[in-house]
């Protein structure tokens, strides 16, 4: 028996080791307790695993120059940095060291397997939420009109944050938004949880802040770790939040998961307060669209009513004026037959008064007529009763003391004259007798 | 003595008249009554005739 060293006997493991092994392997792992040294090595494991059970290990390790073109030309094609959870396929030595033992140095990292790799595991978190029913669950909710209260999700140090505020804050319209930011890791491996942590604060005080939509927006950075919005717990999160969830990530690759169950995703913060500020200006747009409606609508109601007015007004002159002429022409009429009744009138009363004055006429005509044969008949008395005519006729008249003889009782004796056409005789009484 | 109007003129006529027809009086004065009667006559006619002129002529202008 001839023992050996420690050193002797893992010079003879090394030997062995050497002179069997390929010089390189390709080997599929998980990375898993990744260390950065000060001097710039990786330090880590890969693993493997069946579900949560570990079937093998093995420590590994990147020296700093290998490290750093690996490690950029891995983040350039995945976005992403190398991680603990990350399955790679790396090319590796494996290598045996006296005092450190066994382990494999990585030469190389190949970022396209990583790449289908995270794909596949995506697909897989989609297809996972699609089949809960998660995928378009938050989109159900109905976004305000106008988005005036907005809960932020983000990093208070980050610039996209800042952009975002001065954005909302100063915009030309001088929309007042109202924000409250609830601070979050949105990078690493706290992200998710610090995230999903503010989705609940937000939750908690939703009756005292009343919030219209929630908001996660990060910015910045040249190299972005976007794994955290692939994460199903926070794709949960967001799906089952109870108000519109928008996402300004600011990312130049595929949406993340985050993204896809977001209500609305933008690519940055600035694209979401254009979004937030687009809200105002549509619905100062429709305003003023209904105000100029309303406008136009209402001259046109009182253009139609003064039409209508002038068409009535017209109505009424015409009418009126119509009714005028009637009347005038009534007056008219009634005045022709009064004049024509008044000249009747008056002719009756013409003729009557004709009559009256021939009726005068004559009366008087009688009444001188009348007269005329009165004092004629008077004449022809008087004539008849003239003693001269009788005288001239051959008649005497004998008187005895001027009185007619007859009337007179004579004696004898006594002197009686007697009148004849042309004498006067006087006598005396010389006898009597009776006869 | 006065102008006597129509109807005195035709009393007096008429006085006259039944004097005459009396015959209660001289010659001479039934001569005197029997001139003033024709007198009171011919003023009658002439009344009667200027009543006519008067009353055509207010009838003229109508």
């Amino acid at each position: 028996m001839n023992p050996k060293s420690i050193v002797e006997l893992n010079r003879v493991i090394q030997d062995t080791l050497e002179a069997n092994l390929e010089p390189v392997y390709w080997v599929i792992g998980e990375i898993s307790d990744l260390r950065l040294a000060p001097q710039g090595h990786a330090y880590f494991e890969l693993v493997e695993k069946q579900g949560n059970q570990v079937l093998g290990k093995i420590k590994a390790n990147l020296w700093q120059f290998t490290y750093r073109t690996v490690a950029a030309r891995f983040e350039s094609v995945t976005g992403s940095g190398l991680k603990n959870g990350m399955k790679v396929l790396a090319q590796v030595v494996v290598n045996f060291h006296p005092l450190y033992g066994l382990s494999v140095n990585v030469k190389d990292i190949d970022p396209s397997f990583s790449l289908g790799e995270r794909a596949r595991l995506r697909q897989e978190t989609l297809d996972k939420l699609t089949q809960d029913g998660l995928l378009r669950l938050n989109a159900r909710h109905t976004l305000p009109i106008v988005i005036q209260k907005i809960a932020i999700i983000s990093s208070p140090s980050a610039a996209g944050y800042g952009d975002f505020v001065n954005q909302i804050e100063s915009n030309s319209e001088s929309y007042k938004i109202y924000h409250k930011l609830y601070p979050s890791t949105m990078q690493g491996n706290e992200a998710v949880s610090s995230i999903i942590a503010s989705l609940i604060r937000i939750f908690e005080e939703l009756g005292k802040t009343k919030p219209d939509v929630v908001i996660i927006i990060r910015g910045g950075g040249a190299q972005l770790d976007l794994d955290c919005f692939d994460d199903i717990r926070l794709a949960i999160a967001i799906a089952k939040f109870p108000l519109p969830v928008v996402t300004g990530i600011g990312h130049e690759r595929d949406e993340t998961i985050a993204d896809l169950i977001a209500h609305t995703r933008c690519k940055t913060p600035t694209a979401v307060a254009e979004f937030i500020l687009s809200s105002f200006r549509e619905f100062e747009e429709n305003l003023k669209l209904s105000l100029t409606r309303l406008d136009r609508s209402t001259r046109l109601q009182l253009k139609n009513a003064e039409s209508r007015i002038i068409q009535v007004g017209l109505h009424i002159k015409s009418n009126t004026t119509n009714s005028l002429k009637l009347a005038q022409e009534q007056v008219r009429t009634r005045s022709a037959q009064i004049h024509f009744a008044g000249k009747n009138l008056v002719r009756v009363q013409q003729t009557s008064l004709d009559n009256s004055e021939k009726s005068i006429l004559k009366a008087i005509n009688q009444l001188i007529r009348s007269q005329e044969q009165l004092l004629n008949s008077k004449l022809s008395l008087l004539n008849q009763l003239d003693p001269v005519a009788t005288l001239n006729r051959g008649y005497s008249r004998t008187e005895l003391n001027g009185i007619p003889l007859g009337l007179s009782s004579p004696q004898i004796g006594q002197e009686i004259v007697t009148h004849t056409n042309n004498q006067k005789i006087a006598s005396t009484i010389t006898k009597i007798e009776a006869k | 003595m006065t102008e006597l109007t129509y109807t005195e003129a035709m009393n007096r006529l008429e006085l006259i008249l039944s004097e005459l027809e009396e015959g209660k009086k001289s010659v001479d004065e039934l001569s005197a009554l029997v001139k003033e009667a024709a007198e009171l006559v011919k003023s009658c006619r002439k009344k009667l005739k200027s009543t006519e002129d008067e009353i055509s002529k207010a009838f003229e202008d109508s």
